[in-house]
């Protein structure tokens, strides 16, 4: 049998270049994310099979140039001359040449074998732009392919070029360039590229007027402008949280009603005693009540995805950075912080984007108060089980409000504690709007579910087997009349031991156990939560009853519980990511005392003053 | 004058850029040198950063960032 003759290709070109749409366009699902060796920055490669090639696409992080001033540059660099692709495709934003043929010119430099991509090619020729590509492809010495992600075209003319680039078929010419790139000087050499690229554009390319799009300037002036940004920008914070807790209830509904008729199925189908018990209170009971949260979670990722693509995201950036700037922090660490709010640990790998240490290492402190999306299924059970439901998305929001506030102010405070260094630039490009694709909607929402359910099926039903068998044995003896089995069991004593800690903040040793666990994944205080009541109470009712009739859940000791869980230490997963990211124990060690010290205060503050009012 | 000076709707060409640590690298690199036209577009809604055309596309940068560029104002 034949093997099949393996292809590498490098994507390589600049941010919103809509590479990343044209790299889910050319590998579908066939992906996987994982990092370059010696640095936490994400590597995105996926593998095809067409005629009888195996080709293999490199999703090179986004970058203006290739100088090795910083982490993407130097890893974009360093791929191309270590690994020495087969291909380098270079996607161009053919509305934006100027500036994305000087990465162009870069590679050009690094005598790489190029073809261009010339994307957006649909916009292109919107704006009436015509293009020599004969032209333009003798300039430059190698082929050049327009392709728009959006309305799928070029892809297979793509793929070809690829294949008779291998095949030698195409020879690339490598001696194009007009001047001499070991250049000394930076501002020099940049002079020689642009008077290079603008002589090539001078010669092949006719522009209609030379428009920037001026939709977006039209969106741009009611958005940002201002008077209605700020009130704009909170409106659609606000949105996403709304869409988030009412769309995601009907699902959520339908998965509970399905794990109530599993349940009782086993209970019907199985005898009386531990096999049962483990398998109807530990693994029905404790995954049930986390999967039964995966259509909130899609529903944030989704919208999350949405603000990301339309380009709207660097203008909430651009809006919010004065406020970043003056707490110590930078526009930029907006959006970490907002990935934060689906999950710490994409988040702490975003903060790469901020090179200057306490930019860095502050924003990665912060996240955490961003609620991630572990814990929205702790919210939605507390929230539903007790307040009504028009108030529930405004508490859910007020929730995360509050969240930021306390992160703002920790900014704040941190920054003027642990370090007083510069921050970092601002410099950042607003791209035009532009209609997310839905394939790349979807293939982003469907590596998130992936990952979540991944996490569900694995850790969490680890977990909440080990929870079961802490919560169940020792086994109550018959003749022990003073204490219910709960509280005989390992589980019940580590509460116990806790609960003089946790008792001013009005918790219980039950909520007690549940924190303990929540500190493996969010999830699991819902997931232990789901144990503890499924073992007390035989009856086959839904969660958020059972807690309901539990009177250690008064108001003030629900509003402080939400509080804790905001606050105290995040994950497992997350404090791993957040030590390697971070370089050094010792920051860990900060942080862990720091997040723990902040929930137990704020907690305890949060239950006395409510108990006031309820 | 200088880049932070402009105001809304005007219209200059770089004349200079001064060296500021970070800065310079990443203006260059994205088409700022010397005899580029930009425009003022707007300033957000607090003040601070800006906005200006360059060529085709919209850049924003804080004001204290604005001051490393020297421009000639056109008319």
């Amino acid at each position: 049998m034949r093997e099949d003759k393996k292809i590498l290709v490098a994507l390589a070109g600049n941010p919103n270049s809509g590479k990343t749409s044209l790299f889910n366009s050319l590998v579908g699902t066939h992906l996987r994310v994982g990092n370059y060796p010696g640095v936490t920055i994400e590597k995105t490669e996926g593998t095809i099979k067409y005629k009888d090639y195996r080709i293999i696409f490199v999703d090179l992080p986004g970058t203006y140039s290739l100088s090795a001033y910083s982490p993407e540059e130097a890893i974009s660099r360093n791929f191309i001359l270590e690994e020495k692709p087969d291909v380098v495709l270079n996607v161009v934003d053919g509305t934006n040449l100027e500036r994305n043929l000087f990465l162009t010119t870069q590679l050009m430099e690094l005598q790489a074998n190029m073809l261009i991509a010339l994307n957006m090619y649909d916009e292109v020729l919107q704006q009436g732009t015509k293009i020599d590509f004969k032209q333009l492809q003798k300039i430059l010495g190698c082929h050049i392919v327009p392709t728009s992600a959006v309305k799928k075209e070029g892809i297979t003319q793509l793929l070809n070029h690829i294949v008779r680039i291998f095949d030698s078929k195409i020879i690339i010419a490598k001696n194009k360039l007009s001047y001499d790139p070991q250049e000394k000087d930076p501002t020099t050499l940049a002079e020689k590229r642009y008077a290079f690229i603008n002589g090539a554009i001078a010669e092949t390319v006719e522009y209609v007027d030379k428009p920037i799009k001026t939709v977006t300037g039209w969106i741009d002036a009611i958005l940002i402008n201002r008077i209605l940004g700020i009130p704009i920008f909170l409106f659609i914070m606000w949105s996403i949280f709304q869409i988030t807790f009412k769309l995601g209830e009907i699902p959520m509904g339908w998965v509970d009603t399905g794990v109530g008729y599993l349940s009782a199925l086993v209970s019907g189908g199985l005898t009386e005693g531990w096999l049962r018990s483990l398998i109807v209170d530990g693994v029905i009971a404790g995954v049930g009540g986390v999967i039964g949260f995966l259509p909130n979670i899609l529903l944030l990722f989704l919208c999350i995805s949405v603000l990301e693509a339309t380009g709207y995201m660097a203008r909430a950036a651009f809006v919010v950075d004065k406020v970043m700037h003056k707490i110590g922090l930078h526009g930029k660490s907006f959006i970490p912080m907002l990935t934060g709010f689906g999950c710490s640990v994409p988040a702490f790998m975003a903060c790469r984007t901020l090179k200057n240490k306490a930019d860095r290492v502050v924003t990665m402190m912060i996240i955490p108060f961003m609620s991630c999306g572990a814990k929205l299924p702790v919210y939605l059970l507390l929230i539903g089980a007790f307040f009504p439901e028009n108030m529930a998305g405004n508490v859910l929001f007020g929730i995360y409000l509050f969240g930021i506030l306390i992160a703002l102010l920790s900014a704040f405070i941190l920054k003027k504690a642990l370090f007083k260094g510069e921050s970092e630039p601002f410099v950042m490009e607003l791209p035009p709007y532009r209609w997310p694709t839905l394939n790349y909607l979807f293939i982003q929402t469907w590596i998130k579910a992936q990952s979540y359910l991944k996490k569900a099926g694995t850790v969490i039903l680890l977990i909440s087997v080990i929870i079961w068998t802490m919560t169940s044995f020792p086994t109550l003896p018959q003749n022990n009349n003073t204490q219910s089995a709960l509280e005989y069991s390992i589980a019940g004593r580590l509460g116990k031991i806790i609960e003089p800690v946790i008792k001013p903040l009005g918790f219980d040793w039950k909520i007690g156990i549940a924190l303990v666990t929540g500190m493996a994944a969010k999830e699991v205080v819902v997931s232990t939560l789901g144990t503890i009541y499924s073992l007390e109470d035989e009856n086959a009712l839904a969660l958020k009853d059972r807690i309901r009739k539990d009177p250690v859940f008064t108001i003030p000791t629900v509003l402080s519980l939400l509080a804790f869980v905001l606050l105290y230490l995040p994950c497992l997963a997350a404090t791993i990511v957040f030590n390697k990211e971070v370089g050094s124990s010792k920051w860990t060690w900060i942080y862990f005392g720091y997040t723990m010290t902040v929930a137990w205060i704020v907690s305890f503050l949060v239950y006395r003053i409510s108990s006031l009012f309820f | 004058m200088l880049l932070n000076e402009l105001s809304i709707g005007q219209k200059a060409s770089i004349k200079k850029i001064s060296y500021m640590p970070e800065i310079t690298d990443r203006l260059i690199s994205m088409g700022l040198i010397k005899g580029v036209v930009i425009e003022l577009v707007r300033k957000a809604p607090l003040g601070d950063p800006i906005e200006i055309k360059v060529t085709n596309f919209l850049l924003s940068l804080r004001r204290n960032e604005a001051s490393a560029i020297e421009v000639e104002e056109i008319s």
